[in-house]
């Protein structure tokens, strides 16, 4: 009796092993910090803006200061002043880019 | 002319510096552009500026017209992309800005907007303080500089918002890297110390004067530069042309800085002029340009620095970049060694 409660217990955990439920994704706090490594890992720069409410990955764009005449021409954005690609990706705050169309429009993430 | 890295983390930059602070006093927008187009053509890619710039003299009425020249410069070649640019945001007491209102995140978000505008760009490559709140040593104020009665609490609490709103302006892409300028050792410890503990970027450099005349780097902020990978931006490498000999108790050329500022900011002392011969004489011997000796020894000091070279001609701006590249022969580095001893802190 005792023998064949040890198989039970051990198919079970075999069942587990073999063929259980995926594992569940992180959510909350925990999908932050696991966004946050990935991104450190990638050599990105982790943000947080107001007051913890925005919170997102930047990275360097291999293109910053290129000439550009719309977004299209960028990895980032199109700057509208010095018509040049973006340094890093994506931009937060009000900055005047032009769009795909070539539109000089100010753009605010905030 | 060879690249080096601004920092722990800054951008690539050329070994030299092209300084501004000429342009739109002594030197004409046409002037200002030729020179940048002369030092790019040997390899320059670096531009140092101010919001308060020109200088000789400083004055509410021509603050920025040096950022605009560059300005047009930029907008005229289209070359943004081929330059790194540093401005500073003024700092207290100047009239040139804000009615000496000291630095603060408003006055920082307020005078990044101003540079960005008559630069003509959208992203200032290095950001920085011109000179600390808290006060400063630099410009002949070592002689009377008293550090006593400040509040540390107030003061780690004013550097820590100054970052976090540098912080914001790096996340917004207007600013790339956080630098200071005519800080102290102490001072940049604590700005090292707020960007480890999460307030914001930092600091790549530092932007002192140095020069052979002018050597108070040589110590404590030396060991800062070395062990924290801060660069020093050595500004003044010429004493404001003292070391190019075209200066003696005499002789003032027409035109130049002396002609404006007859003591030269406070350079002008009893003991600078046997300084001053000393050097010459030690290039003469060595058979160097005197400009060129005195670049190439900032150049070859043993801590991270980039000399900032100004000129009031293309002529003179080529002495100045001859020095790229140059290592001074051992003999060289001997006598301006025994120089050194001999005229220390001659201003």
């Amino acid at each position: 009796m005792r023998a064949a409660a040890v198989i039970i217990v051990l198919v079970a955990l075999a069942g587990c092993r073999e063929g259980g439920a995926e594992r569940l994704e992180p959510v909350g706090e925990a999908r932050i910090a696991a966004e946050r490594t990935a991104c450190e890992a990638r050599g990105g720069t982790w943000r947080s803006m107001s007051g913890g409410a925005l919170q997102f990955c930047q990275r360097q764009t291999r293109d910053g200061g290129k000439a550009c005449t719309r977004e299209s021409d960028c990895e980032g954005a199109c700057l509208a002043r010095s018509g040049s690609c973006s340094p890093i990706a994506p931009l937060s705050g009000c900055n005047e880019v032009l769009t795909n169309a070539g539109l000089r429009v100010t753009e605010c993430v905030q | 002319m060879r690249k080096v890295r601004l920092g722990r983390n800054g951008p690539e930059v050329s070994e030299i510096c092209l300084g501004s602070m000429t342009w739109g006093t002594q030197n004409t927008e046409a002037e200002g552009h030729a020179q940048i187009d002369r030092a790019l053509d040997r390899g320059v890619t670096f531009i140092d500026t101010a919001e308060m710039y020109p200088v000789n003299p400083v004055a509410a009425e021509t603050a920025g017209r040096t950022e605009e020249i560059i300005g047009s410069w930029l907008a005229r070649s289209g070359r943004r992309g081929d330059v790194v640019i540093a401005t500073k945001i003024t700092g207290v007491g100047s009239k040139a800005a804000r009615d000496g209102a000291p630095i603060t995140p408003a006055a920082i978000r307020a005078a990044v907007e101003g540079s960005l505008r008559r630069l003509r760009t959208d992203h200032i490559d290095i950001y920085q303080l011109h000179w600390p709140n808290r006060g400063s040593y630099h410009f002949r104020q070592h002689w009377r500089y008293d550090a006593g009665g400040r509040d540390r609490a107030a003061v780690r609490a004013d550097m820590g918002a100054c970052l976090e709103a540098i912080a914001a302006l790096v996340a917004e892409g207007k600013i790339g890297h956080f630098a200071l300028s005519n800080e102290t050792a102490w001072g940049m410890a604590e700005w090292l110390r707020l960007a480890e503990a999460g307030l914001g970027p930092r600091a790549i450099s530092v932007q002192n004067e140095y020069s052979l005349l002018c050597r108070m780097y040589d110590t404590d902020l030396a060991e800062l530069g070395v062990m924290e990978d801060v660069t020093l931006l050595a500004y003044s490498p010429l004493a404001a042309g003292l070391l190019s000999g075209k200066y003696t108790p005499e002789v003032t050329p027409q035109g130049s800085r002396r002609s404006i500022n007859p003591d030269l900011g406070g350079r002008i002392t009893p003991r600078v002029w046997p300084a001053v011969a000393a050097y010459r004489q030690i290039a003469a011997t060595a058979g160097l340009d005197p400009v060129t000796m005195a670049i190439a020894f900032v150049l070859g000091r043993p801590f991270p620095v980039v000399p900032i070279v100004g000129a009031t001609s293309v002529a003179q701006l080529d002495r100045a970049l001859d020095a790229a590249g140059l290592t001074l022969p051992e003999p060289v580095q001997r006598e301006i060694a025994a120089a050194w001893r001999a005229h220390a802190l001659p201003f």
